[in-house]
């Protein structure tokens, strides 16, 4: 049996819990023979990185909980020297053994996610373990018992599979052709945001249908606004060409056209409707 | 150009002091401090850098968080980091821990209540780049 996980990204509450859990687990705990004590800085083997994009007032976070992706072809296990030092596990997880490591950072250089972090006073290099000890006992991981928002989807790796179908889950960065076993939902991907106003009253305009087309293309993608007037549509492309629709109950239909989605995270601002006569 | 210091109480971010604290390369970790991208460039101040933030009072040293979520010309310090001065005898002498009262006015929030003055402040934030 193989574990794989699922990182529900739109989720996430930005609440630290998976980290602080992490380093409760980890700081001042050895557990022999998977792992040496957590340092207590410079080492998050699970790290919220807040990814930001926009610039303000119009800034969209994205919290991606980053951690060792169990690659299926790991950089790690090639670039490292020793042998059968950094090794898998029947249950896919992979592991550096802290009696054979040497420090000599290979393994740190080689890893694309830069998650394989340096130990300098133990002169050993150190990642997240999946809290294997935990996972022996019948324990899902500290990070995954401790989010309150249910955040990760942790099991074995048909059932994740079958849920990645589903969900939509994406590889983060598959371009680099590791095949991480941790799939994410709700990746920074470009986007185009938007508040739609009343014009009268300035008063938010809920549930109006957003339609983003293409004009190249003519890919369509359709939202809806959130009950603050909000709408935001995600998977575009960047330095594609869209027109957006805007329509709600009473109000006359605006649409923007020719607009060049020219960043990551573009913002239309307040976009006023006006009123049928 | 003036920036102002927002010492905001309650943050998550507190609770993991330890974890954002911004290193040195000498290892002495400083606490961060926000800044937007647009003060940040007009002072040639990179991400992760050392910076001196200073008032009519009082300077202190902190490490420079730079990011879209703050408004140009607000820095925010969340509480601030434990006293650690030059000479403890000098009221003029840097902090290097980067606490926030360094900057602060002494004076109560009122008479009722004796505590810090946590709202606003008149600074402005430069680089550092004397000896670490």
């Amino acid at each position: 049996m193989k574990y794989a996980m699922i990182v529900d990204i739109s989720r996430c509450c930005i609440c630290y819990a998976c980290q602080v859990a992490c380093k409760d687990e980890f700081v001042g705990n050895p557990y022999p023979p998977y792992s040496f004590p957590q340092p207590d800085v410079e080492q998050e083997w699970i790290k919220v990185s807040e990814i930001e994009k926009g610039t303000y007032p119009h800034v969209k976070v994205y919290p991606v909980p980053l951690l060792c992706m169990q690659c299926g072809n790991a950089p790690c296990m090639d670039a490292c020297p020793i042998p059968e030092c950094i090794y898998r596990k029947g249950n896919g997880v992979i592991l550096i053994d802290p009696e054979k490591c040497d420090g000599c950072k290979a393994c740190v250089n080689a890893c694309p996610y830069n998650i394989i972090f340096y130990n300098d006073d133990r002169n050993i290099c150190q990642k997240c373990t999946l809290c294997i000890h935990r996972l022996e006992e019948g324990k899902e991981p500290a990070c995954v018992d401790a989010c309150p928002s249910s955040v990760f989807i942790f099991g074995e790796e048909s059932m994740i599979l079958e849920e990645v179908k589903k969900r939509g889950a994406k590889q983060m960065n598959s371009e680099y052709k590791l095949e991480p076993r941790t799939y994410y939902i709700g990746l920074p991907s470009p986007s185009l945001a938007g508040h739609v106003i009343d014009e009268q009253s300035l008063m938010d305009i809920p549930d109006a249908a957003v339609t983003i087309s293409d004009i190249k293309t003519s890919d369509v993608i359709s939202c809806k606004s959130d009950i603050a007037g909000n709408f935001l549509a995600d998977s575009l492309s960047i330095n594609a060409v869209y027109s957006i629709k805007m329509e709600s109950k009473g109000f006359v239909t605006r649409t923007i056209g020719d607009l060049l989605l020219d960043m990551e995270y573009k913002h239309l601002g307040d976009i006023k409707l006006s009123r049928e006569a | 150009m003036v920036s102002f210091l927002i010492r905001s109480s309650g943050s998550i971010r507190c609770r993991l002091r330890k974890l954002h604290k911004i290193k040195d390369s000498n290892g002495y970790e400083y606490e961060p401090i926000w800044i937007n991208t647009k003060d940040a460039e007009a002072r040639g101040i990179k991400h992760r850098d050392i910076v001196m933030a200073f008032s009519e009072k009082g300077k202190i040293l902190a490490g420079a968080y730079v990011t879209e979520r703050i408004k140009p010309g607000v820095v925010r310090m969340f509480y601030g980091g434990n006293w650690d001065p030059e000479d403890p005898r000098s009221r003029e002498s840097l902090d290097r821990g980067g606490s926030g009262n360094v900057l602060t006015t002494n004076s109560p929030q009122s008479s009722h209540a004796y505590l810090h003055r946590i709202q606003h402040m008149m600074i402005d934030v430069c680089k550092w780049e004397g000896q670490n």
